[in-house]
């Protein structure tokens, strides 16, 4: 019996030792650089074209990704457009809090209708991509209204119906709602990104607060789509009594590249949200349609709409 | 210009050349084959010898008294020289030989069949897979599935060899003149210098046709250390050739390069679904209660279908025929107790055998100390397998037996706090409760001592289910807000099986196999609901997810096995299948032919040749074995999986008992299917068929190597695996080939058992595998989103923060190999009789040698130690799950 005891002992010793939790660091192969090429564009504003180099997702490189010194030509419709000047500009928001923004800026506004073709030459090579930004969607909102059903709880709903004029071809769309909404004894108005919610295949995107669609989705005809907006629940009941004072709707009619990336930046992003650990789960093809780097060219074309309430 | 052969051309190459070499081999007769005419008109059969002498040019040997009398007459026909002979001489039970040049005819002695049991003889339970071998005619069998054999034997003195693993080989000699039923006992082998007598030539893998087969005492099973010393016959076949665990801690097994769901585990003939425990550190086979477990590969027996990659039976035991005996432990996870005993002495017996977990009594207390009483969680699981057997006559056997397993999880919350000027209530009640349950009866028959028969009825039920209930109410001076909400998910699957089988064992030459079965399935591919009420009024109740979806499928199946000659034995056979879902329906047929050619008297070359179809699918994220996986239907969306699979080795046994086998197998898999990237896996609105890819396909190939002692004080197996595992979809990775999650090249196990005396028994378990292959974004770079700059309250920035920027997968999908994973695990038990039986301490160590073998990598943020750009890098880490574990276990037995 004393034999077991020390083997008892003996157990109870190693496991209390084996409580140590083993974690490893792990080397990874180093990374070549690629040329990164980002340009999201909205017709009837200026171009903005951000070139940068990705780099290694470990190591303590602290070398800035932008690059400033590219060559960046727009051409337009097949026709040189603008070269564009690199602004190293920042801006601070109405916290005080610094971003920046750096990149090169175009000074004509950019057209839609025509195809849009991007040069990028950098000391990692060329780079080069082309896209069209569609005319603004000829739709209708048809009902627009609002009901408060929990003012207690600031939950808000809404029923948004739209009627699209449907092109003969797939057509992209983009759709974001704000409620602007006035609290008591604050003077301004308060914005708020409404979520949606449909019971149709529309793709969400960025927790909701827009949705991507087509056209194919509507079959072809003249419709109606409800969608039911709510402000974000919170649960407390501060007694902050929001005064709905409009809603405005953004309809975006995009390019298929940017219809694309936004699809694919959702689930790419998703998936590493989602996974047991950063950038080890499935990867998920991310859009790309920069020929020799990577990136994005794309643009919409913009419109609001803006209902008043009372 | 010199070819450079890739590895997967070699393998091929490697199955052409064994192929070749049976098919030499077997045709080897070349002066038989040449095509003669032969005309009889009420001719002798010795006149119609000389002619086909005359003919063929060869020289015939025969004794005359052997001939009968009468005269024979035939049209003129031309055949070779064989299928001249075949049909002279079989109605007279005259045989031939080639003998150099000549052929020899000789008479063949009469045959009696001699058919029985092989049964263990300490408790009356039936040996599986026994083998009942004579020395004189060469001739043997092993028992089926329930210790039957039917053997024909020439009329002549026998010399009958009865052997089975860790019991006492039996050598029974007598005149073999009628037909006659035999009941051999065992006694198992308890002596440390056991003599293997006789049993060297009647053991062996070369023995047999099935090839790809993975068998071992279960008693060696059982003694392999394991995590926590709750031991797992299931989990020790990953220590097998070509078998690989889908990670530290799963019970989930991947064989010969299929994933989960590909394997079909059978408990008693039943399917069962769900195997794991605790998150898969156990399964759910309670080794007490496990008769025999055998894991095929390849070469699949004609009565299996609906899966690609293997077939796992496992038997429970029927439980003493004799007498009441029992058995304790007790584990740091679990305790278990099993009786079993005669109802009616050498009639009829049960068994019962009951495991639980005992982590539960801990957690609810500790939680409950830790939280002031505010909450608690607990988890248990539990095991019952319960079985009667009822010899009804010595031609008529009834087994009902059941099985019944449940994990359950309970999560309470019951918390009031304060909060600037509000009180807040917040209760949870979770239930998460997953497990199988299984029923099933067989009635044996047998129809004459060559036709043995089975009907079996089985039922199989695997449910998931979440039950969540929660209140909170928030009250503010006179304001109370309350909401309370009820959510419920629940999925699983229930099959409904007849099957009936029979085993005729036609004569020495031919052993038919056939049977037919239905099955109606109840798949539950997750149904949601959630019931919201603010304010006492209800705000949402819906229902949402697939609910009940049937489906059926019949299958018949044939199998020949076909003793061509002394060396050549052929299986040949065909499944035949179709299945029903909705309004679609499907079909198959799957040949499976099997060959092995013998080389002298210990050595067997074997190539099989096998199809199948998998008509269910395993909706799973991870591969890992998680309950919230989902069985499910193929339809017309989602067509079922199918494979073909060519295997071809040699095995045989050497001097000192070690059994050897050297297989080389390649497999194409298609119609595979997968999660869609991104696809959540609860509480998903999306129909399953929205959430999938399908139209996958698989290439799985390698080469695998065994060396296995059964019997002596040291035993165990040496075994090796090199392979390649690859998948491609046209929606995944670009439409490009990429190495499948658990590819691993290198698998190396050793395991040894070595008996010091009666009362000390040393086990231990080395095992070696390559990384397996991972998802890994090795570079990274901004998205449109984040050219501003992720800048947080504090002023830090985090590069590659996951939230906004692109990872760069430059090794494609799984382009990135994990660590490998070494571990060495050992338990020394200490045995002592005691007047009331025998009792163990058993003392385990898991991973001894303390190595961090790969659980997962993560990328793990310095924020103590910014750059100078205020940037926070990143690290990748290895987070490994079992350290050294060790584990102390005590064992009764009465």
């Amino acid at each position: 019996m004393k034999g077991f005891k020390q083997a008892f002992y003996l157990v109870l010793t190693l496991m209390m030792l084996s409580g140590c939790q083993q974690i490893v660091e792990v080397d990874l192969p180093p990374h070549e650089p690629q040329l990164v090429v980002n340009a999201l564009m909205t017709a009837g504003k200026q171009a903005r074209v951000v070139v940068s180099k990705s780099r290694g997702v470990t190591g303590r490189d602290t070398s800035f990704s932008w690059i400033s010194d590219a060559e960046v030509q727009i051409n337009v419709g097949g026709s040189p457009w603008e070269a564009l000047a690199y602004i190293d500009s920042f801006e601070t928001d109405s916290d005080g809090q610094t971003l920046f923004f750096p990149g090169y800026y175009s000074k004509k506004e950019v057209p839609f209708g025509d195809e849009i073709e991007i040069n990028v030459t950098a000391d990692l090579g060329e780079a080069r991509s082309r896209m069209t930004i569609p005319p603004q969607l000829s739709a209708t909102v048809d009902t627009f209204q609002l009901d408060v059903l929990r003012d207690a709880s600031n939950l808000f709903q809404s029923l948004i119906r739209i009627k699209l004029e449907n092109p003969p071809e797939l057509s992209y769309y983009e759709l974001i709602a704000t409620l602007w909404y006035r609290i008591d004894g604050v003077d301004s108005l308060l914005k708020e990104s409404m979520s949606f919610s449909s019971q149709l295949g529309f793709t969400p995107f960025d927790g909701n607060t827009s949705i991507l669609l087509t056209n194919e989705l509507l079959n072809g005809e003249v419709a109606s789509v409800s969608l039911i907006c709510f402000t974000p629940f919170r649960a407390t009941t501060t007694v902050i009594r929001p005064q709905p004072d409009r809603l405005v709707l953004e309809i975006r009619t995009c390019s298929p590249e940017y219809y694309n990336y936004l699809t694919s930046y959702q689930e790419h992003i998703g998936s590493q949200v989602a996974g047991f650990s950063l950038f080890t789960t499935e990867p998920l093809p991310m859009y790309n349609n920069i020929e020799g780097g990577l990136g994005i060219l794309a643009g919409y074309s913009t419109r609001f709409d803006t209902l008043m309430l009372q | 210009m010199r070819r450079k052969w890739s590895c997967r051309q070699m393998v091929e190459g490697l199955f052409v050349c064994m192929w070749l070499l049976v098919g030499v081999q077997a045709f080897g007769q070349d002066l038989l084959r040449k095509e003669i005419t032969l005309q009889a008109e009420k001719a002798s059969l010795g006149e119609i010898l000389e002619q086909v002498s005359q003919k063929s040019g060869l020289l015939i040997s025969y004794s005359p008294a052997d001939l009968p009398q009468e005269s024979v007459s035939f049209p003129a026909s031309t055949a070779s020289i064989a299928t001249h002979l075949d049909r002279i001489l079989s109605p007279y039970r005259l045989s031939y030989k080639v003998i150099g040049k000549q052929v020899a005819i000789y008479k063949l002695p009469r045959l009696y069949t001699l058919s029985g049991y092989v049964i263990d003889g300490e408790s009356g339970e039936r040996l599986i897979s026994a083998q009942v071998y004579d020395e004189h005619s060469k001739r043997g069998v092993f028992t089926n599935g329930f210790g039957f054999f039917s053997l024909d034997l020439p009329g002549d003195s026998i010399s009958l060899v009865v052997a089975y693993t860790t019991y006492k080989s039996k050598q029974l000699k007598f005149f073999h003149k009628n037909n006659r039923q035999l009941s051999v006992e065992l006694e198992p082998d308890f002596e440390l210098d056991a003599v293997e007598i006789k049993a060297i030539e009647a053991e062996g893998p070369h023995k047999q046709v099935q090839m790809s087969l993975v068998s071992a005492p279960v008693s060696q099973l059982q003694a392999l250390p394991v995590v926590l010393g709750e031991a797992d016959v299931l989990k020790a076949l990953g220590t097998f050739p070509g078998i690989q665990s889908a990670g530290e801690g799963s019970a989930n097994l991947l064989v010969r390069g299929g994933s989960p769901d590909q394997n079909l585990i059978l408990l008693d003939d039943a399917p069962i679904y769900f195997v794991s425990h605790l998150g898969g550190l156990f399964s759910v086979f309670n080794g007490s209660a496990v008769s025999d477990i055998q894991l095929v590969k390849g070469g699949f027996p004609a009565k299996y279908g609906g899966r690609l990659s293997s077939v796992i039976d496992v038997r429970t035991r029927e439980g003493n025929m004799r007498e009441i005996t029992g058995e304790a432990d007790i584990s740091l996870i679990a305790a278990r107790a099993s009786i079993e005993g005669p109802i009616k002495k050498d009639r009829s017996s049960f068994f019962l055998s009951f495991r639980r977990s005992y982590f539960d009594i801990f957690s609810n207390t500790l939680t409950r100390l830790a939280s002031d009483g505010n909450s608690a969680f607990g988890y248990h699981f539990y095991d019952l397998n319960a079985k009667v057997n009822f010899l009804l006559n010595e031609n008529n056997r009834l087994h009902i037996s059941m099985y019944l397993g449940d994990d359950r999880t309970n999560i309470g919350v019951d918390e009031t706090f304060a909060n600037q000027g509000e009180l807040l209530t917040y209760q949870l009640g979770t239930k998460i409760n997953w497990g199988n349950q299984l029923f099933s009866v067989r009635w044996n028959h047998l129809y004459s001592p060559k036709v043995f028969a089975n009907l079996r009825l089985t039922l199989s039920n695997y449910r998931f289910e979440i039950k969540s209930d929660y209140f909170s109410r928030i009250t503010e001076m006179e304001d109370t807000v309350s909401f309370k909400g009820v959510e419920s998910y629940d999925s699983g699957i229930s099959d409904l099986a007849l099957q009936y089988d029979v085993n005729w064992y036609k004569n020495g030459r031919h052993t038919i196999n056939l049977g037919i079965n239905l099955t109606v399935h109840n798949f539950r591919p997750g149904l949601s609901s959630f019931n919201l009420t603010f304010q006492d009024s209800t705000e949402r109740d819906t229902v949402f997810g697939a609910s009940q979806l049937p489906g059926a499928d019949l299958f018949l199946y044939y199998e020949n096995e076909w003793k061509v000659s002394d060396r050549l034995t052929l299986r040949l056979g065909a499944h035949a299948s179709s299945y029903t879902v909705q309004d679609t329906a499907f079909g198959s047929i799957q040949p499976r032919l099997s060959a092995r050619y013998t080389i002298g008297k210990n050595w067997a070359l074997k190539a099989s040749f096998v199809r199948m179809m998998q008509f269910i699918h395993l909706l799973s994220s991870t591969d890992a074995g998680l309950p919230t996986d989902l069985w499910v239907p193929s339809t017309t969306r989602v067509p079922p999986q199918r494979s073909w699979q060519v295997a071809a080795g040699v095995a045989g046994r050497i001097k000192g008992g070690f059994e050897v086998s050297l297989e080389g197998y390649y497999k194409r898999m298609r119609g595979l299917i997968a999660y869609e990237e991104g696809a959540n896996l609860l509480g998903d609105t999306q129909a399953w068929e929205d959430r999938v890819v399908t139209g996958g396909e698989g290439w799985a190939y390698g080469v695998e190597f065994l060396v296995q002692k059964k019997s002596g004080k040291t035993t165990g197996w040496l075994g090796y695996t090199l392979a390649w595992n690859q998948r491609k979809f046209s929606n995944l990775n670009e439409g490009k080939l990429f190495p499948f999650r658990y590819d691993r090249r290198h698998d190396l196990n050793l395991v040894v058992s070595h008996r010091f005396s009666e009362k000390i028994h040393l086990a231990a378990n080395w095992t070696y595998g390559s990384g397996h292959a991972l998802s890994l974004a090795t570079g990274t770079y901004n998205s449109a989103f984040s050219e501003d700059g992720v800048v947080f309250p504090t002023g830090t920035f985090i590069r590659s923060d996951p939230l906004q920027n692109i990872s760069l997968y430059e090794g494609g999908r799984n382009g990135f190999r994990m660590r490998a994973v070494h571990r060495l695990d050992a338990s020394l038990s200490f045995d002592k009789k005691k007047k009331w039986g025998e009792r163990s301490w058993i003392l385990q160590v898991y991973n001894l040698y303390n190595r961090a073998n790969p659980f997962f990598y993560f990328f793990d943020p310095d924020f103590d130690n910014p750059l100078a750009d205020g940037t926070v890098p990143l690290t990748l880490k290895q987070f490994s799950l079992f350290p050294i574990l060790p584990s102390v276990s005590y064992h009764v037995k009465f």
